[in-house]
């Protein structure tokens, strides 16, 4: 019996093990495993900062209103003035730019971003002045991370528009109309990227902060199939 | 986080699998230097850094150990929660890799005893059936899968430790408080277990006689 012959892995066994399905960890399990922590006393919340339940919707609306605000939009005539209401110009990419060359002609991904309309008031009215001085500092610090986004994307060339939504709203039915946004997760903003797949959409949606800090950002394909645009 | 994708192939080496690590295991100073950070002032961001490091691959293990249903999730969740709590005496005779992944397989052996109430731990077989040879043909994945799964307990640990992971028969050893040639002898049955049970599967799909 010469079972040290068949001492070994053969390729087609290693290869199948290596792609046998699953064993990726799902996305939200990191923030849980750190809650459960925190429950337990194993964390420390950081104290004085912005954890993911003080930042307000109006702060993260605020943030998301200079993330839009296009700064100076570069085109191929000389830098542009900002529009007036901060609209960020579509922009054709250059075909100079690394990654414009890989998404000549890829799909677009609209990037919906949403948080839940929390309660707002007085984040900021039991802090010591210290507190709210480290909370200030924090939150630019957000703000900046959100534009800088936005502008690396359009830097990319991957960005076809984006806008800030408002907070006048009117909800129609054909039972009612409303002028509150709904309790629960809102609509902030939208991102309209270049992507070559859904995957690729994802992989640049999981770099937004908007998910870091809470919110949630939905991303779904455009379907050209019924557009009106050419 | 390392890649969240499937695991990378590998290159192929002529002698077994001692080469096949898990690709770019973290330096072993940076996780000293996230633990000690993390044990004094118990703050976020080095916990969530040593959970990026070493998350990916820890869940891997958890999950083909377990199977269907899969509670990895929970499993990989009270790991940490263990480890967490652990972390301030932890003396680093180990890797700090190889000592949370040791964790995860008590866990996930727990969670195991918890619902298979029937199932042993030790092999089926009482007389040593002799080696089948390496397959060669084509193995579809999910069978692949469906024979880890097949396996007693013992076996699945050690084949996922060591050829799933690449694990050394020394750190299967540690991990599981086992011998190395214990590691070795289990791995050669763990082996015939898989083969056998691909076979008969096999067998099954094509309609053909089993050869042996």
């Amino acid at each position: 019996m010469s079972n040290d012959r068949n001492n070994h892995l053969s390729d087609s066994e290693r290869r199948a093990m290596q792609s046998a399905p699953g064993g990726t960890p799902p996305a939200g399990l990191e923030d849980r495993t750190v809650a459960a922590l925190k429950s337990e006393g194993l964390i420390h919340t950081r104290k004085g900062g912005l954890r993911m339940k003080v930042i307000t919707y109006a702060a993260v609306a605020a943030a998301m209103i200079l993330s839009f605000v296009s700064g100076v939009v570069v085109t191929k005539t000389g830098p542009a003035e900002p529009s007036g209401t901060g609209v960020m110009q579509a922009q054709q990419p250059e075909a100079t730019t690394p990654v414009a060359a890989t998404i000549a002609g890829a799909n677009e991904y609209m990037l919906l971003m949403i948080q839940e309309k929390g309660d707002d008031a007085g984040a900021t009215a039991e802090m010591t002045p210290e507190e709210e001085a480290a909370y200030a500092e924090q939150y630019a610090a957000i703000v900046d991370e959100y534009r800088q986004w936005a502008l690396d994307r359009q830097a990319e060339g991957r960005l076809v528009s984006a806008e800030k939504l408002d907070d006048a709203v009117i909800r129609l039915t054909a039972e009612s109309k409303s002028s509150t946004l709904p309790e629960g997760r809102v609509l902030g903003g939208y991102f309209l990227i270049r992507a070559n797949s859904l995957e690729e959409a994802e992989q640049i949606a999981s770099t937004h902060p908007h998910i870091r800090y809470g919110g949630e950002v939905e991303i779904r394909p455009i379907d050209h199939s019924t557009g009106v645009r050419e | 986080m390392a890649g969240r994708g499937p695991m990378q192939p590998f290159p192929r080496f002529a002698t077994p699998t001692e080469d096949m690590r898990d690709p770019q295991p973290p330096v072993d100073l940076d996780d000293r230097r996230l633990v000690e950070a993390y044990a004094k002032e118990r703050d976020e961001d080095s916990f969530r850094a040593l959970y990026r490091r070493h998350t990916d691959v820890i869940y891997g293990v958890v999950f083909r150990l377990l199977g269907e249903p899969s509670d990895a999730d929970d499993v990989v969740q009270e790991t940490w929660l263990i480890a967490a709590r652990r972390l301030p005496e932890f003396r680093w005779e180990s890797r700090l890799r190889t000592w949370l992944t040791a964790i995860a397989v008590n866990c996930a052996r727990n969670r195991i005893r918890r619902r298979r109430t029937h199932e042993g731990d030790g092999p089926g077989e009482v007389t040593e059936l002799p080696a089948p040879p390496p397959i060669d043909h084509a193995i579809d994945p999910i069978d692949m899968a469906r024979a880890i799964d097949s396996l007693p307990n013992g076996y699945r640990e050690v084949l996922v430790l060591h050829d799933v992971h690449g694990h050394t028969h020394d750190e299967v050893a540690e991990i599981l408080g086992i011998a190395t040639g214990t590691s070795k002898s289990q791995l050669a049955r763990a082996r015939g277990a898989l083969r056998r049970w691909l076979g008969r599967a096999g067998g099954e799909r094509n309609d053909v006689k089993r050869s042996q």
